[in-house]
């Protein structure tokens, strides 16, 4: 699978996108557009992931109806630590340049053993 | 000035609508000038699937009342652009045009805790399993309209589309329930305004819940059809208002309705093998609507016909085109030999359709004569005439046709 993963806290608040979060899981070979390859605050990983943890770095932090109005959630459940990844130095946002690579190939014990719970 | 993003899978500038809402749209858009709404917009290149969580998380974002965010399918990308979208049966069918479906247990499929947020002209299908997964959830000040919103997650008691904020507006879609213990569409706070909505339960899954369920605060309900539902139009403590309503159950506020309908006479299929939700030539909810236009702010459908087309608006998000006169099709193309009788009634044909009400009688004669024939030929010849009256107490319509 290919993950799209943010590099970037796009800003300060709790339920905005996070450092670490997987933005979309898409299948192999997936057709990028020139943007999704290139952004500075994003990378893609290429790796063969399960679907059940797939849907482990997708889901909610909370289950949407269980919101209560006016309190702010975590966007996700689990985010990436991305300091723990193997080629750690493409997984900073390049403020602007294009990155490096569009695309970093690792393995599935890569991705789990990266992935954190998030705790707000 | 508007900011356009495109989202598609055929080079777009983004691939994902997670992608465009996290690397194109600023966290901050009412800080970006005094008028920059941003606008998605979807093409068909393939469908927007997921089978790993919600396909569009809108979280994070400030907006205000004219810096906006519209979710959308760009034009001609649309089920409401599709060139058959009169024939098309009213349901999810990516075919038609932009379509997400997220098939995963335990996931919504769009959710927003944005407010001022524009969701139009799109298909959502949600699947799978789960409590709590919900097709729509929005927020405050959020527009919903031209959507065709379908879920058949078998969820015990959740809701298709959920309204949890203040002012929000849902007008000219079809939400449908396909699970037994489903919920139409459920709102927790205050001013949710439904009008011209088709809300169904199909009638073969034994759907024992809601089409309507407010649990506090008011609602205003205009135009909109329940059906298929197990108990009642609506439940819940708020206050409902409006008008010109249609169920196959009771309905219990409002005026101008329509309660207690045969379901299969109103609409095209309402099986979920063969769902097809406009409207049935003599349905009852053909010109029972009410002008609307404190709540709407185009007067057409959801597929963007005009109303009303017969003597008033009709009730749900289908407007029945040539529902209020005759309407004669003859295809008189190949035919060799046309006599003067068969080409006088298509000047005919245009003139009845263009009547929208009709209050005297009128009586059509047609005549198809075939002349010098041979007999092989008749043989393989093929002439469809239809003839189709809405006739009401105020018009009566008669027909002789001979061969």
């Amino acid at each position: 699978m290919e993950l799209l993963v943010s590099l970037i806290n796009k800003s300060d608040a709790i339920d905005d996108l996070r450092l670490g979060e997987v933005i979309t899981i898409q299948p192999d070979g997936w057709n990028w557009s020139e943007i999704e390859l290139s952004h500075p605050d994003a990378q893609i990983i290429c790796a063969p992931i399960f679907q059940s943890h797939a849907q482990t770095l997708m889901r909610p932090h909370t289950i949407p109806s269980n919101t209560v109005r006016g309190v702010k959630y975590p966007r996700k459940a689990y985010l990436l630590d991305l300091g723990k990844l193997p080629s750690s130095e493409l997984f900073k946002a390049t403020k602007d340049k294009l990155r490096a690579q569009s695309k970093v190939m690792m393995q599935n014990a890569d991705v789990v053993q990266a992935t954190i719970k998030v705790t707000p | 000035m508007s900011v356009t993003l495109t989202v598609g899978t055929s080079g777009r500038q983004y691939s994902t609508w997670a992608s465009a809402i996290a690397l194109g749209i600023p966290s901050n858009i009412s800080s970006t000038g005094s008028n920059t709404p941003y606008i998605l917009e979807a093409y068909n290149d393939s469908e927007f699937y997921s089978t790993s969580g919600a396909l569009v998380s809108l979280t994070g974002i400030t907006t205000d009342a004219v810096n906006t965010i519209t979710l959308t399918a760009a034009p001609g990308q649309s089920f409401v652009d599709n060139a058959s979208a009169q024939t098309n049966a009213l349901k999810y069918n990516q075919a038609n045009g932009v379509g997400l479906r997220v098939n995963c247990s335990y996931s919504s499929l769009m959710y927003t805790n944005v407010p001022n947020i524009n969701i139009s002209r799109l298909q959502l299908y949600l699947q799978g399993y789960g409590g709590g997964a919900i097709c729509l959830q929005t927020d405050d000040h959020n527009y919903v309209s031209q959507c065709i919103l379908q879920e058949t997650n078998g969820n015990p008691s959740g809701d298709a589309v959920y309204f949890p904020g203040y002012a929000s507006t849902i007008e000219n879609s079809l939400i449908y329930s396909g699970a037994a213990g489903l919920r139409g569409i459920t709102a927790a706070y205050d001013s949710l305004e439904i009008c011209n909505c088709t809300i169904v339960a199909p009638s073969n899954i034994g759907n024992t819940n809601y089409g309507v369920a407010g649990l506090s605060e008011t609602w205003k309900i205009y135009n909109t059809a329940v059906f298929g539902f197990g108990t009642n139009f609506y439940t819940g403590s708020g206050t409902y208002s409006g008008s010109n309503n249609a169920s196959d159950q009771a309905i219990g506020f409002g005026t101008g309705n329509q309660p207690s309908l045969s379901y299969s006479s109103q609409f095209q299929g309402v099986t979920s093998s063969a769902p097809d939700f406009r409207l049935k030539t003599g349905s009852a909810l053909v010109n029972a609507g009410a002008t609307e236009s404190s709540i709407i702010t185009s007067a057409t459908d959801i597929v963007g016909t005009s109303r009303p087309q017969g003597s008033a608006w009709d009730i749900g998000a289908w407007e029945l085109k040539g529902a209020s006169g005759a309407v004669l099709s003859t295809t008189p193309s190949g035919v060799a030999n046309v006599s003067a009788a068969l080409a006088t009634s298509i000047p005919l044909t245009a003139t009845l359709a263009a009547i929208s009400s009709m209050s005297g009688a009128l009586t059509t004669a047609i005549r198809l004569s075939v002349n010098t024939v041979g007999a092989t030929l008749c043989a393989s010849l093929s002439t469809a005439i239809q003839l189709t009256a809405n006739v009401t107490t105020s018009a009566t319509i008669s027909a002789s046709l001979t061969y």
